[in-house]
């Protein structure tokens, strides 16, 4: 579970990149966080990561707050950057067992994990060579193998689907949804309306820092409608990419 | 100078040195440098008082020139030697070749940029010894306007052939880069050969020029100009057209020196052309193998242990197979010994010399002034790694990552500290056995020396990560820029360099005998090991926790 509730940041101007968003993921659930680009999603996903400290309001995962008790809370989740382009001089395994030190994962359960998810992502072949050799998806692969290795209940992912080929991005779709039908959380970003529509339980939309819709896929497009002009051309801003 | 050169190498230099734009950001930066300065002051009033002395004793016997001449053919092989790295750094490690290329600009301009990038650094180099030895000079020889024109068109001049013959042997070497599977490990080795190849060539040749010179030793009238200046043959020039100052035969020979500059760029410019960009690109292309790992090298390689070694050990990795990381942190470690066995191998006499230091160690008083000399120089190496000094810069824009995991800011910092010790350590133990080898120094009091000096190797990584946490350099666009434009390694350079100055000079003033020596190092470093501690984990977690990119 993830609750933001009245948070803002701004960078030293007075635009502000978040603004005074209130947001709540419930376990059990995908939640998609909607938004052209620079309308602020990264921005609220490395506060909720304690990458950046928000200006003002409160952040809780499961309950412990980012800011109060940072490192029970970092424990909660794993996070999949926006960027995959990390330890690019470790090879795979290198940093698989770099994450599962860091996340306390077993020996035993490691190693079958390892095995499990370089199957399920293709990426047998490549465990042995430097992330340096990787293509972009293939280091994607590896950051989103690195995260479930140590099987977190929250799941935050900037644009994960990003670089990916459609055969990665079905696999990663249809974990998510296993991990959710658990019982735990998936929050993630993107700025391609597409991928929201066929996974996510509930959506938010984010433009220029303010929220603008929270609540099911379904009553998005009536919610828009009414809203007038300005909205839709939002919503047509994320149809056009890509 | 053509306008779109310039363009190219402001472009090529940003992220260089440049003041930031955030106000608090951009008031460190400037802290920094004050107290950069401040640092460098003592060492500057040692050497210009070391300079006054060595022109009187000169000038004695009517061979004041002989310190222009001798530090021009020293500043020379400094320039040299640091070029050596400087070249590869900007030359080979700075990937943005490749995006240039495409870009409608002359061959020759991007050559011309690099080169000028790295003659800049060089006078940074210049400024610590070429400088001092011109004014010193200039005034106690009461010198008029014209020997200052002089002296500054040679200043300039000084480090162009220095870094012609750097980067004509390193682009030999690395000429052959493209043709490795493993590039990153080609390189790191071919970076080896050149620099062992570099202090070679200059060595043999010192050698060979003093022996010749050593037969027909008449002094009186700047004789042994000639002589010293052999060591790098275009340097003469310079020295003569300063000592002639006063005569037309000056003009001469400063302008000759640097025409002979000018042929030199020139040579480097066609040399380039055939050389460089056959090596560099496809550089940034990294192999892969492919294969599978079987299971149990799998299960060999998956076990569990803890956070810290974990963290150590992920440091250490990427310092070792980062080439630019590799040539300026880990290599500097095993460079230091080399350059204590240089004069020996030059100057045939030093071998006498060592006797006599040998001698004099039998006698007591004199091991409390080796053992905190050895202290001082620790303090100082250890310090030159810069493995602390630039631990957070190197993150770069990925120090994200640092802030998301849940390891501790303490965690962190102590691995990064650990990181540093332990190749502190390799760099003592390498010199130590330089140490015991050549100088005969006993095998016991080496190793009492080791353990104290440990004291030293934790003081100044302390330092290091301290500075690296008040302002890191987080935005560089390549390895090499963490590294060699980060003023955090040169401020805790300047500060261990300061206070091994000050232990030394207070250890002879005091004139301490072994074992007080031993006692007070101990006692003195033990307890600012222990407040720097303490420091860094009170205030150093909350300076991590506040870093941002
Ligand atoms: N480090 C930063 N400094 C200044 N402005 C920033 C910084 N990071 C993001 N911004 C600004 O904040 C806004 C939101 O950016 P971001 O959260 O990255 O958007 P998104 O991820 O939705 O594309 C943008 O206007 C961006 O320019
Ligand atoms: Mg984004």
């Amino acid at each position: 579970m993830i609750e933001l509730s009245k948070v803002s940041k701004s960078f030293n101007s007075a635009v502000k990149a978040v603004d005074n968003i209130d947001l709540k993921v419930n376990n059990g659930e995908i939640f998609g966080f909607l938004g052209p680009n620079g309308a602020g999603k990264t921005t609220t996903i490395k506060m909720v990561t304690g990458i950046l400290a928000p200006d003002n309001g409160s952040i809780l995962i499961d309950g412990l707050d980012i800011t109060k008790d940072p490192l029970k809370a970092k424990k909660q989740f794993g996070f999949v950057p926006d960027s995959p382009n990390m330890f690019l001089r470790l090879k795979g395994f290198e940093y698989l067992n770099f994450m599962s030190d860091i996340y306390d994962v077993p020996t035993k359960e490691r190693k079958e994990k390892i095995e499990m998810l370089s199957n399920r992502f293709e990426m047998t072949k490549a465990l042995g060579d430097q992330i340096q050799s990787y293509s972009h998806g293939m280091r994607q692969k590896i950051i989103i193998m690195g995260v479930l290795i140590h099987n977190p209940s929250v799941w935050i992912m900037d644009e994960p689907m990003t670089g990916l080929d459609p055969r990665a991005a079905f696999t990663l779709k249809e974990m998510m949804r296993e991990h959710a039908d658990k019982g735990n959380t998936v929050f993630f970003s993107t700025h391609v309306l597409d991928v929201a529509e066929k996974i996510c339980d509930r959506v938010a939309v984010i433009n220029k820092g303010k929220l603008l819709f929270c609540g099911k896929l379904g009553e998005m497009k009536a919610h828009f409608k009414v809203q007038g002009e300005s909205l839709e051309k939002i919503f047509l801003d994320m149809t056009e990419h890509e | 100078m053509n306008k779109k050169l310039l363009i190219l190498t402001m472009a090529l230099m940003k992220n260089g040195f440049s003041l930031p734009k955030e106000k608090s950001k951009k008031i460190k930066q400037i802290l920094l440098f004050v107290v950069l300065a401040l640092s460098l002051l003592p060492m500057a009033y040692g050497i210009i008082t070391f300079l006054r002395i060595t022109y009187n004793g000169l000038a004695t016997v009517g061979e004041e020139g002989v310190l222009l001449s001798l530090g021009i053919a020293i500043s020379a092989f400094v320039i040299f030697f640091f070029g050596l790295f400087y070249t590869m750094n900007t030359f080979y490690f700075s990937d943005d070749v490749e995006n240039l290329l495409p870009l409608p600009i002359k061959s020759s301009h991007i050559l011309g940029a690099k080169f000028i990038i790295v003659t800049i650094f060089e006078y940074l180099t210049g400024c610590l010894i070429f400088l001092p030895i011109l004014i010193v000079y200039g005034v106690k020889s009461g010198a008029g306007v014209l020997y200052y024109v002089y002296a500054l068109l040679i200043f300039l001049t000084l480090p162009v052939i220095p870094i012609v013959l750097d980067a004509v042997l390193v682009m030999i070497i690395m000429r052959f880069t493209n043709l490795a599977k493993n590039k990153d490990a080609f390189r790191t080795i071919s970076a080896v050969i050149a620099i062992i190849f570099g202090v070679g060539v200059s060595t043999m040749s010192q050698r060979f020029v003093l022996n010749q010179g050593a037969g027909q030793t008449q002094l009186g009238n700047n004789s042994l100009v000639a002589i010293t200046s052999n060591i790098f043959p275009a340097s003469k020039l310079g020295a003569l057209g300063l000592i002639n100052h006063g005569s037309p035969s000056g003009l001469v020979y400063t302008g000759l020196f640097i025409v002979v500059s000018l042929l030199g760029f020139y040579l480097f410019l066609l040399l380039g052309n055939k050389l460089y960009f056959k090596g560099v690109t496809g550089v940034s292309v990294s192999s892969s193998s492919k294969k599978q790992i079987s299971s149990e090298q799998l299960s060999r390689k998956s076990i569990r242990s803890t956070v810290i070694k974990s963290y150590v050990l992920k440091e250490l990795r990427i310092l070792f197979r980062t080439p630019a990381f590799f040539i300026n942190c880990i290599l500097m470690n095993f460079i230091w010994p080399i350059i204590i066995l240089i004069p020996l191998f030059t100057q045939p006499k030093s071998r006498n010399g060592i006797g006599a230091i040998i001698g004099l160690l039998q006698k007591e008083g004199i091991t409390g002034m080796v053992f905190v000399a050895f202290f001082g120089a620790m303090l100082f190496v250890s310090s030159s790694n810069g493995i602390t000094a630039t631990s957070i810069s190197r993150e770069g824009e990925n120090v994200f990552f640092n802030k998301y995991i849940p390891v501790s800011y303490k965690t962190q910092i102590m691995a990064k500290v650990i990181a540093g010790v332990i190749m502190g350590i390799v760099g003592m133990l390498s010199i130590s056995i330089v140490a015991v080898i050549v100088l005969k120094l006993p095998l016991s009091l080496m190793a009492l020396i080791c353990v104290t000096s440990l004291l030293a190797i934790l003081f100044s990584n302390f330092v290091g990560i301290i500075i690296d946490l008040f302002n890191p350099k987080l935005h560089w666009d390549n390895e090499q820029k963490a590294i060699k434009q980060n003023l955090n390694l040169l401020l805790s350079m300047a500060i261990c360099v300061a206070f091994g100055g000050l232990t030394i000079f207070a250890v002879i003033k005091l004139n301490l005998n072994l074992i007080q020596v031993v006692v007070s190092l101990v006692a003195v470093y033990g307890l600012l090991d222990s407040l720097l501690y303490l420091f860094l984990k009170k205030i150093g977690s909350k300076m991590f926790s506040k870093i941002e990119y």
